[in-house]
């Protein structure tokens, strides 16, 4: 892999995340907001065109983070092949990098959100028992603190360098080499 | 890569985060300034503190952006001081990673610091109706958030080295799996 294309991937890799963030923001407000309980009043249009940009920006989300190579050759175009090929290092270095960026930009909002619910999860509890707050919780109240549960948790995968993802990257480039020779 | 080039790099990032907040700047204080003379109708008693407060974010604003775009030269030179080590590619690792968290951090200090101070605005101006409210809660979450803000703004130095540690240990693992790559 030359250096062009490995800047491209990189950059590629952080654009799917971000739109992986959003696909599950949409998911988080497609659920409130068409209210899927009393479907007889949710226009069929709108959901299928909900489910439809959902669906398309989980699958650019997937082949910017996973299928992103041909993109890539796309991008830099036939002269970026005559470049130096990089040390196996640096595209470790370079996936490890950019996870670790999206994980610290993605981790300041849940972060933000879960703290205030943890400070005062003791204050609702205490409600709950004396039958001040109703429980379950309201569902938009769970659902938040579920949805940001998810992103912290990948925010903190990311920050860790993503190594799973990394050594997958690694093996399929490996392949890939092994299949050009 | 050169020490010069990863000082331009630094510049430039540290240049583009400055830009980013004057812009986001320029934008909230337009909003403001659009909804003051709704405010100003509504009779409200707090007008005059409405007002400090649009001031004051301002001018924090402001100045930081000027102390990020006039100091670039020093904080860029400052950030990609070499680590102690040999090995020139573990270096430049470190100083990327040490550029990462700076950045995260500058972000997060402009993230946090104005809702911070709203925060604790809102606790003073309504504080006879805390009851209903939990401002306590947004002002440790915000309080966490700064000091989160300045460890990486300072370069997240432990976390620097945990990083570079574990991507060394990660390299020489695949290159062991792939002898053909070394």
């Amino acid at each position: 892999m030359t250096r062009p294309h490995l800047i491209a991937r990189l950059i590629f890799a952080a654009m799917g995340v971000y739109l992986l963030m959003r696909f599950l923001n949409s998911i988080y407000s497609a659920v409130w907001n068409l209210n899927l309980k009393c479907s007889p009043e949710t226009p069929t249009w709108g959901m299928l065109v909900i489910t439809a940009g959902l669906v398309i920006t989980l699958t650019a989300s997937l082949i910017l983070l996973f299928r992103s190579d041909w993109l890539a050759r796309m991008v830099t175009g036939p002269d970026a092949d005559l470049c130096e090929k990089v040390d196996v290092r640096w595209i470790i270095a370079g996936l490890r990098m950019t996870a670790c960026l999206c994980g610290l930009v993605i981790l300041y909002w849940p972060i933000s959100l879960l703290i205030p619910a943890i400070i005062n999860s003791p204050r609702i509890l205490f409600d709950v028992a004396l039958k001040r707050q109703e429980f379950p919780l309201p569902t938009r109240t769970i659902a938040t603190i579920v949805m940001n549960t998810i992103k912290g948790l990948f925010g903190i995968y990311l920050i860790f360098g993503a190594p799973y993802y990394v050594r997958w990257q690694m093996r399929s480039i490996a392949a890939k080499t092994r299949g050009e020779k | 890569m050169s020490k010069n080039e990863l000082r331009i790099i630094a510049r430039i990032m540290l240049i583009s985060i400055g830009l980013y907040v004057l812009l986001q700047t320029f934008l909230t204080a337009l909003s403001s300034i659009a909804t003051l003379p709704i405010l100003a109708s509504a009779q409200i008693k707090e007008m005059p503190l409405i007002i400090t407060a649009i001031c004051i974010y301002a001018v924090l604003a402001l100045a930081s952006v000027y102390f990020l775009i006039r100091c670039a030269n020093r904080f860029s030179t400052k950030i990609t001081e070499p680590e102690p080590v040999d090995d020139m590619q573990v270096s430049w690792l470190a100083i990327a990673l040490r550029l990462i968290c700076v950045s995260a951090g500058v972000l997060f200090l402009y993230w946090s610091v104005p809702n911070l101070i709203m925060t604790l605005y809102t606790y003073m101006i309504y504080k006879p109706y805390q009851h209903y409210m939990s401002p306590k809660s947004d002002i440790v979450k915000y309080v966490i958030m700064l000091g989160l803000s300045i460890y990486l703004a300072s370069g997240a130095p432990r976390f620097v080295r945990w990083q570079v540690r574990k991507t060394l240990k990660q390299c020489s693992k695949i290159e062991e799996q792939q002898p053909s790559w070394r």
